[in-house]
């Protein structure tokens, strides 16, 4: 052996060499044999979006612009508060809080992360007639310095960086109608291309500040078409479908049903005339109470959950001590030909005309008002029908937010009661919603929360209590499936 | 395998090796005390953490778990799982109650990213594991070793084991499987699950980071061996490529290696061993020149002797020469004469070769020229004694007996010029008698009128007499001893029961061949026998 064949040695041990490296270097991408060398994860949506707008905190935009967005802080899988943009944050005193803000931040498209952006996202976010952001607390937001900004609220608010944690943060100098098209947020992912209605593609944002997400590719494919999704499932060309509403099967896919802390409920006028009666309202709930199970079993719908409460299981103020209530049959009530209207959104039109059609045969005659989102948000807030159908997303799993929106009483200009449709007004349950806001010690905060649900279920009948919607995954199998606790899935999530 | 026999190989595979050898064993000792440390670590560690938050996880339990507030719930114990990357589940166990007769598992609970035999589970079971039972019931804080059953209580005084009897301290430096730590409402306790997955895969990682170093150091090893190598096989090559070439007789080309280590040493020999060769082998070609000329000089000498000796009527001759070196200086000649006379001589020149040869050859001319200026030895030997001395050196002369065969007369006439005495063989009287000695020998000195004279002997039937060179009496055994002329007379005594002039020949010569028991014979040796028939 020449030199040639000490030459083939040297070659044979720096291949073998390279060969180790990579695969010390690819070693997480063995552990999911069928995922590996495929960095990109594929996802199907039922539900199309038009925009990918910063401002719209929809659960369909926002189970997209979550990769994109970020905010001063950000909720983790499990619902826990991590430091999003800013780097540090704190309270100075019960209402002022100081966000420093991480040096030499870019966003996707280069440009620098600055206070005013900051500032300028909240104004756009308070600005916003369409938001349902729970920024009404925030008294003023202050530039400090170049990196601090300071935030003060009208109340003390414990709560408070939950709240901002939906305010993404954007470029202050792009349209709103840019970014709707264009997203451009600081998130771990970026926008690649959109084809609207069909296929979002996002990539790996390589200048993301934090951990590196291990998918580098997220094709996000709109698939309302029923044949179309289960073509894709047999040919094992969607990884994961996203809260589909009925279980596709297919063979080497595996289902999973995930709560989302989303609660649907039917809220009464109080002060109509016939409604004002808690006993009427009562018997209205035991009548609604009674056909729920046959409705589910109806509907056949393995994401619909019965419940008997209005804080959604899983939510701190969830009352587990509120029970089942004891099926009555109401075979004997009778409305009276009492006639009460209905608004809902036109997407719960089954349900809907299910209620309708069970207060019918008790004498009730329901008119049924469908709305589109917009009208059925005005609807609410101006009280103008006598019942809703009201649905609720428990985002970080507390019940705080809702109490403060939905069940305190209306108060101009503090942010309390602004969906009080029902115009319930209960002294005592609102102080116990204003000091559950102020709390710090959380087993007061849920004794707080856990008796304004018992009391607004059971003893004042504010509504029936329908369903907790779940949602519904269809898994190839073999790839990780990590959904947050609130039910949307990241690609930073995954983990490979 | 003929691959294994290159020491260029050989050296780079030994430093390859050596390299991995060392490196092995540091990356092996250096592994297993920091596993063994870091083992250490994460038994504390989980003792530690345990006690800092089983409140924690109680709290936890009880406000957000048995509300249902399952998110909050989540979020703690994430937070607590945080805090230590080595704890990938745990399990809140109840005490017996009125409702349990045993304890049971309230909830287990995991990481769903580590082990993913744990998840949640919320069924209420009861603990099956006996060991892990009786951990419970200890209600002190407790570990169990992985793979076994083996517990160590631990209590303010010491360790226990699972019946309270005191035990050895644990050092931690084993793997432990869980920690089970009671909560302080005697109700409760709170398992914790150990994970030495993250130690493992840091070893794993800094086997692989050894392991890279080690393959980069073995190629440098490799490199650099094969480089090393090269310099210590190189100028071996280049050695062997000019053995090779001296081997096939070419001594021209010189070594070019500079080095002064010792393959430069060897190379400087290895030159010198050249140049030494080809000197060697130069003195070697003139030396065959030498030799083959002296081969010519002998042919051309033995040509001058007879080749076929004389017939004469009465008379029965033998003759014979046997040079000490390739050319000799002993002559003798034949030379027939009319009537059936013949003229014969031996001599012998001083000194051996080719000096000795030439005289030898001129002698034998001047011999065979003179016998026509007269009929007479002496004549013919003063004469050749005036050529000698005035054409050779001083120191050159011949010893030599001229004799002369007078068939009618059964009478030789001899004059001998300093030669060794004729030996007379009396047959009658089986009897050998030395002739006188005489004379000068020729070319000593320039007249030897004087001292040469003829002489005669008588020949009868039977006799013989024998002419020889010094050779014979003057012939060595191995004690040095002389052959002597008393043991020639001797042996031409017992030599006269021969009947032919060979026969007695070969017997004097075997005589004195057996005396020498080979012995290197010093000088040149000849032999004339003369019988009278």
């Amino acid at each position: 052996m020449g030199k040639k064949g000490v030459f083939l040695i040297l070659c044979i041990m720096v291949l073998a060499a390279g060969g180790i490296w990579l695969k010390v270097q690819g070693g997480s991408a063995v552990l999911t044999k069928s995922f590996a060398g495929n960095a990109t994860l594929t996802l199907g949506y039922e539900r199309d979006v038009e925009s990918l707008s910063p401002l719209d905190n929809s659960p369909e935009v926002l189970t997209r612009t979550l990769n994109i967005y970020e905010g001063l802080v950000i909720l983790d899988r499990t619902l826990h508060l991590q430091p999003g943009i800013a780097l540090s944050y704190g309270q100075t005193d019960p209402t002022h809080w100081e966000f420093k803000l991480r040096e030499n931040l870019l966003f996707h498209n280069g440009q620098k992360v600055t206070v005013e952006d900051v500032v300028h996202s909240f104004e756009a976010f308070q600005a916003n007639p369409n938001g349902d952001y729970s920024l009404e607390n925030i008294d003023e937001i202050i530039v400090r310095d170049a990196q601090t900004i300071n935030i003060s609220t009208k109340r003390p608010d414990a709560l408070l960086l939950q709240k901002i944690a939906p305010v993404f943060i954007f470029p202050r100098n792009l349209s709103m109608d840019q970014l709707r098209e264009g997203p451009v947020g600081t998130g771990p992912y970026k926008l690649l291309t959109w084809e609207k209605s069909k296929l979002l593609q996002l990539t790996r944002n390589d200048f993301y500040w934090g951990e590196s997400p291990e998918v580098k590719n997220i094709r996000m494919l709109t698939l309302t078409d029923t044949e179309t999704t289960k073509n894709m499932l047999d040919n094992r060309a969607v990884d994961i479908l996203v809260d589909v509403a009925a279980p596709e099967t297919s063979a080497q896919y595996d289902t999973y049903i995930i709560p989302m802390l989303y609660h649907n409920f039917l809220f009464f006028h109080l002060q109509h005339p016939y409604l004002n009666d808690v006993s009427h309202r009562k018997s209205i709930t035991e009548i609604v109470q009674a056909g729920k199970v046959s409705y589910i079993g109806e509907q056949a719908d393995p994401t619909l959950f019965p419940t008997e409460q209005f804080i959604s299981s899983g939510t701190v103020g969830y009352n587990p001590n509120i029970q089942k209530s004891d099926t009555k049959n109401m075979d004997a009530f009778d409305g009276d030909g009492i006639s009460l209207s209905l608004a809902y959104d036109a997407s719960m039109n089954r349900e809907a005309g299910w209620i309708q059609e069970a207060l019918r045969k008790n004498g009730l005659n329901v008119h049924l008002r469908p709305l589109d989102a917009q009208n059925f948000v005005e609807a609410v807030q101006a009280g103008t029908a006598d019942m809703f159908l009201f649905g609720w997303m428990f985002n970080y799993g507390d019940a705080g937010e809702f109490f403060d929106k939905v069940i305190h009483s209306r108060s101009a200009g503090s942010g309390y009661g602004i969906y009080n449709g029902t115009h319930y007004a209960n002294a005592e349950i609102d102080a116990l919603i204003e000091e559950s806001g102020t709390l710090t010690d959380p087993t007061r905060r849920l004794k707080n929360l856990q008796n304004i649900n018992y009391t607004i279920t059971k003893k004042d009948i504010i509504g029936v209590p329908l369903f907790e919607v779940r949602k519904l995954f269809v898994v190839r199998q073999g790839v990780p499936f990590q959904p947050r606790l609130d039910g949307y899935l990241l690609g930073k999530d995954i983990q490979l | 395998m003929k691959l294994f026999h290159s020491l260029k190989i050989q050296l780079t595979l030994i430093i390859g090796i050596l390299v991995v050898l060392i490196l092995g064993v540091n990356a092996y000792l250096l592994i297993r005390n920091k596993s063994e440390e870091l083992n250490t670590d994460i038994y504390r560690n989980a003792v530690s953490f345990s006690n800092l938050t089983v409140n924690r996880v109680m709290d936890a339990y009880n406000l957000y778990f048995k509300s249902s507030s399952f998110t909050a719930f989540h979020t703690n114990i994430f937070e607590i799982f945080k805090l230590n990357s080595d704890i990938y589940g745990l399990e809140i166990v109840a005490y017996p109650s009125k409702l349990n007769g045993q304890e049971v598992s309230l909830i287990r609970y995991g990481t769903d990213t580590a082990e993913s035999e744990i998840g949640t589970k919320t069924d209420q079971s009861k603990i099956t594991d006996p060991v892990v039972l009786n951990q419970i019931r200890l209600r002190y804080p407790s570990v169990r070793l992985a793979g076994s059953d083996v517990v160590y209580g631990i209590t303010d005084k010491g360790y226990i084991d699972l019946k309270g009897n005191k035990v050895a301290p644990f050092q931690g430096d084993q793997e432990i499987q869980n920690v089970v730590f009671p909560y302080t409402d005697n109700l409760h306790s709170v398992i914790y699950y150990v994970s030495y997955n993250q130690l493992n895969r840091r070893i794993q990682q800094t086997s692989f980071t050894i392991l890279m170093i080690t393959i980069g150091a073995m190629i440098i090893a490799v490199i650099v061996g094969y480089f090393l190598a090269l310099r210590i096989t190189k100028p071996v090559k280049v050695l062997t490529q000019r053995a090779l070439d001296i081997a096939k007789g070419d001594f021209t080309q010189q070594i070019k290696i500079t080095t002064s280590n010792e393959i430069g040493i060897l190379a400087k020999t290895f030159n010198k061993m050249t140049d030494d060769l080809a000197n060697y082998q130069r003195d070697l070609i003139e030396k065959e020149r030498i030799n083959e000329e002296l081969r010519l000089a002998g042919d051309i000498q033995q040509n001058l002797l007879p080749k076929i000796l004389p017939q004469s009527t009465g008379l029965d001759i033998a003759a014979g020469v046997k040079a000490a070196v390739e050319v000799g200086g002993d002559v003798y000649d034949f030379i027939p004469q009319a009537n059936g006379d013949l003229l014969f001589y031996i001599g012998d020149v001083t000194g051996h070769g080719v000096p000795a040869s030439l005289i030898a050859s001129i002698t034998n001319t001047l011999i065979f020229t003179l016998q026509y200026s007269s009929p007479s030895p002496r004549e013919i030997a003063l004469m050749a004694n005036h050529v000698l001395y005035s054409k050779t050196r001083k120191d050159m002369f011949v010893t030599m007996i001229i004799a002369k065969w007078e068939q009618a007369l059964n009478k030789v006439t001899y004059t001998c010029a300093g030669h060794d005495q004729m030996l007379h063989y009396h047959a009658r009287q089986q009897k050998a008698t030395l002739e006188p000695r005489g004379g000068v020998a020729l070319g000593l000195v320039k007249d030897i009128n004087k001292q040469l004279q003829d002489r005669e002997v008588m020949m009868e039937t039977g006799d013989f007499v024998l002419m020889y060179s010094d050779g014979i009496p003057e012939a060595l055994n191995p004690e040095h001893q002389r052959f002597s002329m008393d043991r020639l007379v001797r042996t031409a005594e017992q030599a006269g029961r021969f009947q032919t002039a060979q026969q007695i020949f070969d017997y004097i010569i075997a005589e004195t061949n057996q005396y020498m028991r080979g012995f290197p014979q010093a000088d040149d040796i000849t032999l004339i026998v003369l019988k009278k028939t």
